[in-house]
């Protein structure tokens, strides 16, 4: 199999090189994207617009708001440390399968994206990345400071190769595959919340 | 059947082909809306354009880059010439690790090569999770759009699929309901799966990474509950830099659907561990499309449908009509370069009104290669002898000045009179009326005026 590899590659390569097209250079000009005079405002609404809830509040009142939100007998995972993990124990979760009965997951996000309301994670403390997809409800902590403007200043601002995996969310899972009607909750989660700290 | 035959059985449900019509364009609009709320839009597609014909004018060279990043990644890459070479990889892979059941995500590659029956005949369960996929999956049919694969079916008929395969209640056709029950449904795929499947839609040379766009988040769920993810991509879905994401990801979603950015954005990076990540590289065709230097600007193409929702023959005729993989304007193209006997009558499927151009995110000049096809198609002898004959006799008719000016006239007059039957230009669309005077009598008169 080794060879016939290489094989299929040399020739996909010669005819790539049988084409030659001449090279068309690559304009270095950065462009100027839209900033927002308000950030955490158009952050705000534009992830209403993708279906997610959002609130500002302080770091001391993080816990406060998770039990008022999802009361205390629902399962919560949590990967902040101001959060305790309520019923399950992550020592318990052995891999990626042990998360499907979860209802609520807290994580950190590194920034927010003003002009569509999406959130960065990555898996770099985070033992499954699943943990994303799979619970009921998304809880993501960010700093409001880290909000950015547009996705070229949030490319800008990644360093994406301190994690093995990285995602921007916007909002709970949604589909309109049956005739063009929007419903919330598809395969990932049905609730997505940000708290901006 | 040709497109135009096909076409004619879908419009004899004319409220469904209404229906159809105002669906897709609904999806038009909600792009418009998207699309002017970013200043810079029309600089963006400028870049995007720069950005893939550079890639695409030193291909090699990215490919070899993206190899190089992605094995330091721990990721392990495969070269696919053809459509079957693809699929034997995949299924080797497969039996590998000894996989009985896939969990799939939308991949219009994997379409292309059929792999899904190549896969089943093999012994392997593969499941499409996109809930548009899994209803089309489940009812054996093919997609009829590339981002809305279900497009084609009302809620009525989905109610009726999942009554026999999913045991939904009777007569509940609720969208809501449907989904809900397709979650429970799918999840319990997603749990039980041995590998995932997806494709790529930008894979990145400088970091060898990859990225996935989903709105219903089901790539990530299979490629996080699997410990093995195969992702099968087109040798053109390079881009160099991670930098240049910055610009395709605000151009796709808002071209596609509308949305700032699609639910989830997810970038494969290294696999987790005890995981492995495959990709398989293919070429089928496309190499050849590099050598047509007119044609090469469609291998720029993002997959976002933009061309699709736009098309005043698409949106009327349905994604069924067109006999290649991918239907609507672009899908004219590619399935052009692939077989232009066979498919290429989808290129006469245009009223070349450019709508289609205007839309592209990454600007291919899509109507002015429709036209080129339409000159290969004729110059190759595909056209039928009937189109032949009626274009002989205007070739000759026109190069006679004297012989036009009479049959104009003698047209003027007879047109209006034949019944609708007789005139192929009548059916289904009223003539407009004859000026009174024709251009050549206006120019002369004013000619007299003047001097």
């Amino acid at each position: 199999m080794k060879n016939s590899k290489n094989q299929s590659k040399k020739e996909i390569f010669k005819a790539i090189r049988k084409a030659n097209l001449k090279e068309i250079l690559l304009d270095e000009n950065n462009i100027n994207s839209s900033i927002y005079s308000e950030k955490i405002k158009t952050f705000k609404e534009a992830l209403k617009k993708a279906g997610g809830k959002s609130f500002e509040i302080q770091k001391e009142q993080i816990a406060k708001k998770i039990s008022k939100l999802f009361g205390n007998d629902k399962k919560i995972i949590s990967y902040i440390d101001d959060i305790k993990d309520n019923i399950i124990e992550k020592k318990d979760i052995e891999k990626a399968y042990d998360l499907k009965d979860i209802d609520v997951a807290v994580v950190q996000g590194d920034m927010g994206i003003a002009e569509n309301g999406a959130v960065w994670c990555n898996d770099k403390n985070i033992p499954f990345r699943a943990i994303f997809f799979i619970v009921k409800t998304l809880v993501v902590v960010i700093k409001k400071e880290n909000i950015l403007n547009n996705m070229q200043e949030a490319y800008e601002n990644i360093d994406i190769n301190l994690s093995n995996f990285g995602v921007f969310i916007s909002g709970p899972s949604k589909t309109a595959d049956i005739e063009q009607s929007l419903v919330i909750g598809a395969h990932g989660a049905v609730e997505h919340f940000v708290f901006l700290v | 059947m040709s497109h135009k035959d096909k076409a004619k059985e879908f419009l004899k449900d004319i409220s469904f082909a209404s229906w159809q019509d105002e669906a897709l364009w609904f999806v038009r609009s909600k792009r418009d809306i998207a699309v002017k709320e970013i200043k810079e839009w029309e600089e963006l597609r400028k870049k995007a354009d720069n950005i893939k014909a550079h890639t695409i004018s030193r291909l090699e060279y990215y490919l070899e880059e993206f190899e190089e990043n992605a094995k330091k990644n721990g990721m392990v890459i495969h070269y696919a010439k053809d459509a079957l070479e693809h699929n034997k990889i995949v299924f080797d892979i497969l039996k590998k690790y000894g996989v009985k059941k896939v969990v799939k995500s939308k991949s219009m590659l994997t379409e292309e090569c059929r792999l899904n029956p190549f896969l089943e005949h093999k012994g392997i369960e593969v499941i499409d999770t996109d809930l548009g996929e899994r209803i089309i999956q489940l009812r054996g049919e093919k997609p009829s759009h590339i981002v809305l694969p279900a497009i084609h079916l009302k809620k009525e008929q989905v109610g009726e699929t999942f009554r026999k395969f999913l045991k939904t209640k009777d007569g509940n056709n609720d969208p809501t309901y449907l989904t809900k029950a397709a979650r429970e449904h799918l999840r319990e795929k997603f749990l039980s799966a041995d590998a995932a499947i997806t494709g790529v839609n930008f894979a990145i040379s400088e970091n060898g990474s990859f990225v996935v766009c989903t709105n219903e988040g089901n790539a990530d769920m299979g490629t996080s509950l699997t410990n093995l993810h195969i992702a099968c991509m087109g040798i053109e879905k390079i881009i160099p830099k991670v930098s240049h994401l910055g610009i395709f990801i605000r151009l796709l979603a808002r071209s596609a659907t509308g949305q700032a950015i699609t639910t989830y954005t997810s970038h494969y990076i290294k696999p987790a561990n005890h995981t492995k990540i495959h990709i398989v590289i293919v070429d089928n065709g496309r190499s050849k499309m590099l050598s047509k230097k007119e044609f090469v600007k469609s291998l720029q193409c993002i997959r976002c449908g933009a061309c699709m929702n736009t098309c005043p023959v698409y949106r009327r005729s349905g994604g069924h009509s067109y006999p290649y993989v991918v239907p609507g304007p672009i899908g004219s193209l590619l399935g052009s370069s692939r077989d232009l006997k066979h498919n290429g009558d989808t290129v006469f499927a245009s009223t070349l009104c450019g709508s289609c151009n205007n839309v592209c995110p990454v600007k291919i000049d899509i109507t002015h290669q429709l036209l080129s096809y339409r000159k290969e198609y004729v110059d190759k002898g595909y056209l039928s002898l009937t189109k032949v004959k009626i274009l002989n006799i205007a070739t000759f008719v026109l190069s006679h000045p004297a012989l036009t000016k009479i049959v104009f006239k003698i047209l003027k007059i007879i047109l209006p009179l034949l019944p609708k039957s007789l005139n192929l230009w009548g059916k289904g669309r009223e003539l407009p009326n004859f000026a009174k005077k024709s251009f050549r009598e206006i120019y002369k008169e004013s000619q007299n005026e003047k001097f």
